[in-house]
């Protein structure tokens, strides 16, 4: 039986912040989002992380039967605790299940996404909730926090009538020093800032992983129908996914940055999120995960059902209130 | 200086304060929330069964604190928020609970409003964060929305 | 059960005293009480002590603050015991001390209350009155008890159209009574637009319709009926008492525009009294915020819930009309030390009831029974006294 994606939820605070704020506060913006998520004064991961799993439950699955439990994030509330038993408690699952907890990169996600599966094929239970949320912090005078933003995906997998089934993925990793990192005990992540450094991390190895990737499925770009490339900004996915072949058409569906910024580890998920919720079936989706320092994922799938969902980009825009700059300060507690 | 509620006396009541787990009696029906020892309804001290509840209810009442006003454990929040929602919800299985209300906030409170739970921090003491329900306006655009997909899938 | 009579009793100003601990305040409202026994009193005849405190001097003495007030006014063998229940442990004490005497345990028994608020920041009060509602339920919601008072007050407005003028008119009663008592924490008169225009504490409420924080004490002599004529050919007869308690916090009730506890204890008391609620002549009741004053018009039987905002309207409850309310200034001007209110209500019913006001102006003529109310934190509690005059 084919193992995949069985539904998803997804989460995004209500709270907003212009760049056309930043700019008026500071002079200047070192991202190029329009608006990105703020998570409120009483949000952090952990509670956003339960909101998208809730979302993913609404569906009618029962929390009992979720047998292997995967949490990512690279701002979970503690650095260290076992995570597990909260999400557990929080959401009614069964204590007796295996858990997983990624961190060090916005690459959780996509380790979690892949180990859960990997799981599942192994025969480590029926079902699997992995659950993806970010609301990273810097130093708000540096420019790498100025596109930090929050939010949170969960998925929940197993072998029941998938709406979208895994197929390959490929992998790899690669020293890079000074690409956007945090040291132990330290609140705020830094980057060297040295952009062609850094993005050719981004470019090289996202490339290297899409095309292995597409070797081993024997396919080509036009074989696809979305790809959806880590948004760390706004440029890097059009660019590199060009240069890998791809139109943009096949790149827009998944680009949320615009109206969200960064958000970190979940955000190849929310993107993931949004393509299948327009995604029909037979379609084909490429998903590539990005985490500094460096190591790239890449995983194809097939859609095989429509979903009837209220639509992310819907679910954006909703009820949203706007910060003005030392309400961002005070919310984030950087003030 | 805090509220006073220990860590083990937090973590006790953890099922109430993450999932809204309640009490059946069995002996008349009645559900009681937060759980206690004898029946609200037939005075009955045993055969109670858990139930989960729905965390769907409508506000019965509501105020909104003034900065000024908060408790101790709560200042940092009432600084940010500069005043908070605090609302007594009437749950959907019956028994009335009190909790903030969360952004997004409605332009005006009203009794009577549909209102969800939302699993949020509550305050932290002793370094632990405490974990708890607050409750969020139902947005009317999810509503319509879901009634919309609703129509088109047919 | 034998009848009982208050023959003496005192109290400080209630306000803000730096230089007086509990023990002082203590020793100073017993000195008083002692001095207005008309035909005076060894105090070595006082049997049996009941002390209302809710924080025991914020905190510093949890552990056996009555035989430490006793001692220190010279009678450390007098068994003493603390009485708690939050806002009406002045209530709940005065009630152990008639029951003491009624009983025939005793033939003369103490009843006071003492509260020291303002010796810590308004962060430790808070504290301590956060900790006297639902802790676990209430106060992690973020409440206070203005913010308990508030959502009542919110859902009274709902049910009975309640308007935000109306209850402001309880505050400026109670300070327009306050200002003519000499011990009242507040001496000024205010308009409801004072009221409208003080900072929000809790919407509705604004500074105004919230009572204070207070030091202070009060004690209250109790004496056999047999005994009385020893010591007053004007004793003051409790001929009614009783108490009542519901659900500590709020979401717990069936309704919160109500006291069961109160409608409870003053069941009690109209009953043992042998009388109805309309031969009551005036009444000090507990107006911790102004809706409290509105809720116990009707939780003590002086009007149905909603149409007794016309008492207040038409005059009724003010000096000098049909059933004066809060002459005293209330919680809300005369203010709430929390242990020492129950006791201070006896006082004010006692000095009015033999002609005693100091003020002159705010001396009630022909009242001749008066009644207390005294209520715990949102109304867990509930004490209510009824008083008369013989002889």
């Amino acid at each position: 039986m084919e193992i995949g994606i069985i539904s998803y939820g997804t989460y995004f605070p209500s709270l907003r912040i212009t760049r056309a704020e930043y700019q008026k506060a500071l002079g200047s913006c070192g991202a190029s989002f329009s608006e990105k998520t703020v998570a409120d004064f009483d949000e952090d991961s952990l509670t956003m992380g339960i909101a998208a799993a809730k979302d993913a439950l609404a569906e009618g699955i029962n929390p009992e039967e979720i047998s292997l439990l995967a949490w990512a994030s690279t701002s979970p509330p503690y650095s260290e605790k076992s995570l597990s038993g909260s999400l557990t408690e929080m959401l009614g699952l069964r204590k007796n299940l295996f858990s997983t907890e990624h961190g060090q990169s916005t690459r959780a996600g996509g380790e979690a996404f892949l180990t859960a599966i990997s799981l599942l094929k192994g025969g480590f239970g029926q079902k699997a909730l992995v659950i993806i949320a970010d609301s990273a912090r810097a130093n708000v005078k540096d420019p790498i926090e100025h596109g930090l933003a929050a939010g949170s995906a969960a998925f929940i997998l197993g072998r029941e009538n998938p709406l979208a089934v895994v197929d390959g993925f490929a992998a790899q990793v690669q020293e890079n020093l000074g690409e956007r990192f945090r040291k132990a005990g330290s609140n705020d992540l830094k980057d060297i800032g040295v952009k062609t450094f850094t993005s050719k991390a981004y470019e090289n190895l996202m490339a290297n992983t899409v095309n292995e990737l597409m070797e081993k499925e024997n396919q080509k770009p036009a074989d696809y129908n979305y790809i959806i490339l880590h948004e760390m900004d706004n440029r890097l996915p059009l660019k590199v996914g060009k240069k890998l072949g791809f139109r943009e058409e096949q790149i827009i569906p998944g680009q949320l940055y615009e109206n969200t910024g960064d958000t970190g580890a979940a955000s190849p998920f929310l993107s993931l999120a949004a393509v299948l919720d327009q995604a029909k079936p037979g379609e084909k989706i490429i998903v590539a995960v990005y985490g500094s320092g460096a190591g790239t994922l890449a995983f194809s799938l097939t859609v095989r059902r429509a979903v009837d969902k209220i639509p992310l980009r819907e679910k954006l825009n909703y009820d949203k209130k706007y910060l003005n700059f030392i309400q961002y300060l005070k919310v984030k507690r950087y003030l | 200086m805090g509220a006073h509620i220990s860590i083990p006396m937090y973590q006790r009541a953890v099922k109430q304060r993450y999932r809204l787990v309640g009490l059946k009696c069995q002996n008349c029906g009645q559900i009681i929330f937060p759980p206690k020892a004898g029946c609200k309804s037939c005075g009955a001290l045993a055969n109670f069964s858990e139930v989960e509840l729905s965390g769907r209810g409508k506000i019965y009442s509501y105020t909104v604190i003034a900065g000024a006003g908060a408790p101790p454990e709560f200042a940092e929040e009432a600084a940010y928020r500069g005043s908070y929602p605090v609302v007594l919800v009437a749950l959907e299985e019956g028994p009335r609970i009190i909790a903030q209300l969360t952004e997004p906030l409605p332009p005006e409170i009203k009794i009577g409003m549909p209102v969800e739970m939302v699993l949020r921090q509550i305050y932290t003491e002793e370094d632990v964060i405490r974990y708890g329900y607050k409750f969020k306006v139902v947005e009317e655009k999810k509503k319509l929305a879901k009634t919309i997909a609703g129509i088109e899938k047919q | 059960m034998r009848r009982v009579a208050i023959i003496g009793a005192g109290q400080t100003p209630y306000g803000d005293f730096p230089e007086a601990g509990v023990k002082e305040l203590f020793a100073s409202a017993f000195k008083e009480m002692l001095q207005s026994v008309d035909k005076g009193i060894d105090p070595r005849a006082i049997q049996q002590a009941y002390i209302g405190s809710l924080s025991a001097g914020s905190g510093f003495q949890l552990g056996q603050l009555a035989p430490l007030l006793m001692g220190y006014v010279g009678l450390p063998n007098v068994p003493a015991v603390r009485v708690e229940n939050a806002c009406a442990s002045g209530g709940f004490a005065l009630y152990n001390a008639i029951n003491a005497v009624a009983s025939g345990q005793c033939d003369i028994a103490l009843a006071a209350g003492v509260e020291k608020m303002r010796d810590v920041s308004s962060t430790k009060a808070k504290y301590w009155l956060g900790i006297s509602g639902d802790t676990e339920f209430e106060r992690l919601a973020g409440l206070t008890f203005a913010g308990i008072y508030a959502i009542i007050a919110q859902r009274y407005m709902e049910e009975y159209g309640l308007t935000r003028e109306q209850l402001a008119k309880v505050a400026v009663k109670n300070h327009y009574h306050g200002k003519m008592n000499p011990k009242a924490q507040f001496r000024q008169e205010i308009t409801v637009d004072t009221v409208l225009k003080g900072a929000p504490v809790a919407a509705p409420f604004t500074v105004w319709d919230c009572s204070p924080t207070s030091d202070g004490a009060a004690v209250v002599l109790l004496c056999s009926e047999e005994r009385a004529k020893e010591f007053t050919d004007h004793p003051v007869f409790v001929i009614g008492y009783g108490i009542g308690s519901d659900y500590l916090a709020l979401h717990d009730r069936d309704s919160i525009t109500s006291f069961k506890a109160t409608r409870q204890a003053s069941a009690k008391a109209y009953q043992m009294a042998g009388i109805t609620p309309k031969e009551i002549d005036f009444a000090e009741v507990h107006d911790c915020f102004t809706i409290a004053e509105i809720l116990a018009y009707s939780d003590l039987g002086f009007g149905e819930k909603g149409e007794v905002i016309r008492l207040l309207e038409e005059g009724d409850t003010y000096l000098g009309g049909r059933l004066p309310v809060n002459v005293s200034g209330g919680l809300k001007s005369k203010g709430h030390p929390i242990g020492a209110t129950g006791c201070g209500q006896a006082y004010e019913i006692f000095n009015q009831l033999r002609g005693r006001a100091k003020n002159p102006e705010r001396q009630l003529k022909n009242a001749e029974v008066g009644l207390s109310h005294n209520v715990g934190g949102s109304g867990g509690t509930a004490a209510v006294f009824i008083y008369r005059r013989e002889g």
